[in-house]
């Protein structure tokens, strides 16, 4: 409400601002008193306003009482410098930097920023001098190659592994010959140096110790029906030639056994190649 | 202190500066207490508040939002604790009420004072807010006290702007009326001139 100040004969009536034909008798609204002091007036309403008040002993009054209750508002406490308890506490709670700290990180944090600005400007320039270092290039991909690496790699590996496999199986326990049966030689061991004849058990499928329990003595099935034995001169794998004719039936070609130190663990036999 | 000092102030404060949130502090101190002290009547309630408020808004400088006015968020959190603390104090004012309603009422913020509030004096002025309504205390306190316009007012309160002028009249009418009753106050009254 500016620049109006309504008057009127009662009290509580609003009329237009310096309208009134009987200005010694008009008094001012209670609208007009809020205006007043909601900030609401300009100059010139207010100056018009207190004009009215002073004819107006009543009401004038009232505003007096009002602008006194309001400058006890006003009137500022005695207030405590609260500034020591309250930087204390949060110095308690988060802590300030001293002079030196907040210098530290003023100066790293110019630092990122210098760093990223010079990051960015050699982007820039490197975009701009050598357009191809910035560029990425439709390639081929190394995914074939690696996949056929892979399938040769595999093969290879398969084909170690099945070696080793049968390496192994090679040596994995074919027969286990009854150690129970204690057999006599019909001849001197000593003759079977050339391991090419044979020798001739009292029961086949078995074995023997030597006289001395030295040799261990293996009897073999073969395939042409006929059995066959040998000894072990030594420790360690022996290896057994066959004649002629098991060598033509060829389903039994080389036999080693595995001798057992006092002839009375089991004996291995290995297919070797 | 105008706003840009004020912005330069409270990035010094925020990046640990004691010194300068030692200037917030007193730029600020005295308005804040003072608002709290015409809220509640009582020296030690506005001391504790002003206190924790401060403390608050200077653990969360990093947050401060420089759109706003600096004094505006320092006043909400500071009405917020002031809030708070008159929720938990919340059954002993009902009961107060209650009584009250059977014979004189007691002043709506009772419940901040104890037994000893017969020890406490409370002027002329503090008696008359009293007898306002909490909303129409405080809308009194912002406008003529602190100088806030009516629109931020209603801002903070989150009323319409004719409900805070509607409460202001009201308000002032009773705290006049209040006042003059006063024997006082008639001395006083010969003092102000328009």
């Amino acid at each position: 409400m500016s620049g109006h100040a309504g008057m009127s004969r009662d009290r509580d009536d609003a009329g237009p601002a310096g309208s009134g034909s009987k200005p010694s008798v008009d008094a001012p609204p209670d609208g007009l008193l809020d205006a007043l002091f909601d900030r609401g007036l300009d100059e010139q309403a207010r100056d018009e306003l207190v004009l009215a008040l002073r004819r107006h002993p009543v009401r004038r009054r009232e505003v007096l009482e009002t602008v006194a209750a309001i400058e006890q508002l006003r009137s500022a406490p005695r207030v405590p410098d609260l500034a020591g308890p309250i930087l204390a506490e949060t110095q308690r709670r988060r802590g300030f930097l001293t002079r030196r700290m907040r210098r530290a990180v003023d100066a790293g944090r110019l630092a990122v920023a210098a760093s990223l600005l010079v990051g960015l400007a050699s982007v820039a320039y490197l975009q701009r001098a050598y357009p191809d270092t910035m560029r990425l290039h439709e390639q081929p991909t190394p995914v074939n190659d690696v996949e056929r690496a892979v399938y040769t790699d595999s093969a290879a590996g398969q084909a170690a592994l099945a070696s080793g496999v049968d390496a192994v199986r090679r040596v994995l326990p074919l027969t286990r010959i009854d150690p129970s049966a204690r057999l006599r030689f019909d001849q001197g061991v000593a003759s079977l140096g050339s391991a090419s004849g044979s020798i001739g058990l009292a029961s086949p499928g078995a074995w023997a110790p030597s006289h001395d329990a030295s040799y261990t003595v293996v009897t073999l099935d073969l395939a042409t029906g006929r059995n066959r034995s040998t000894v072990l001169l030594r420790p360690g794998l022996a290896f057994v030639s066959l004649d002629d004719t098991d060598r033509a039936h060829g389903s039994i070609r080389f036999i080693g056994v595995e001798p057992t130190p006092s002839n009375v663990g089991p004996v291995r036999c290995v297919d070797l190649p | 202190m105008n706003r840009a000092q004020e912005r330069s102030i409270i990035e010094r404060a925020a990046a640990g500066d004691k010194a300068a949130a030692g200037e917030l502090i007193r730029a600020h101190q005295q308005s804040v207490y003072a608002y709290l002290l015409r809220m509640s009547g009582r020296p030690d309630v506005a001391e504790d508040i002003t206190q924790e408020a401060f403390v608050r808004v200077l653990t969360n400088l990093g947050r401060f939002d420089f759109r706003y006015r600096f004094s505006t968020w320092l006043f909400t959190i500071a009405r917020r604790l002031y809030m708070n603390a008159m929720a938990k104090l919340r059954p002993a004012y009902d009961s107060e009420i209650v009584s009250g309603w059977q014979g004189s009422r007691p002043p709506p913020d009772s419940a901040l004072y104890t037994d000893e509030q017969q020890e406490i004096h409370r002027g002329t002025l503090q008696e008359a807010l009293d007898d306002l309504s909490p909303e129409q205390r405080e809308i009194l306190i912002l406008f003529h006290q602190l100088d806030w316009p009516i629109a931020l007012i209603a801002q903070h309160l989150d009323m319409p702007e004719g409900t805070i002028k509607s409460h202001l009249h009201r308000g002032r009418k009773r705290l006049r009326e209040a006042i003059a009753r006063r024997p006082e106050s008639a001395q006083r009254l010969e003092e102000v001139e328009l």
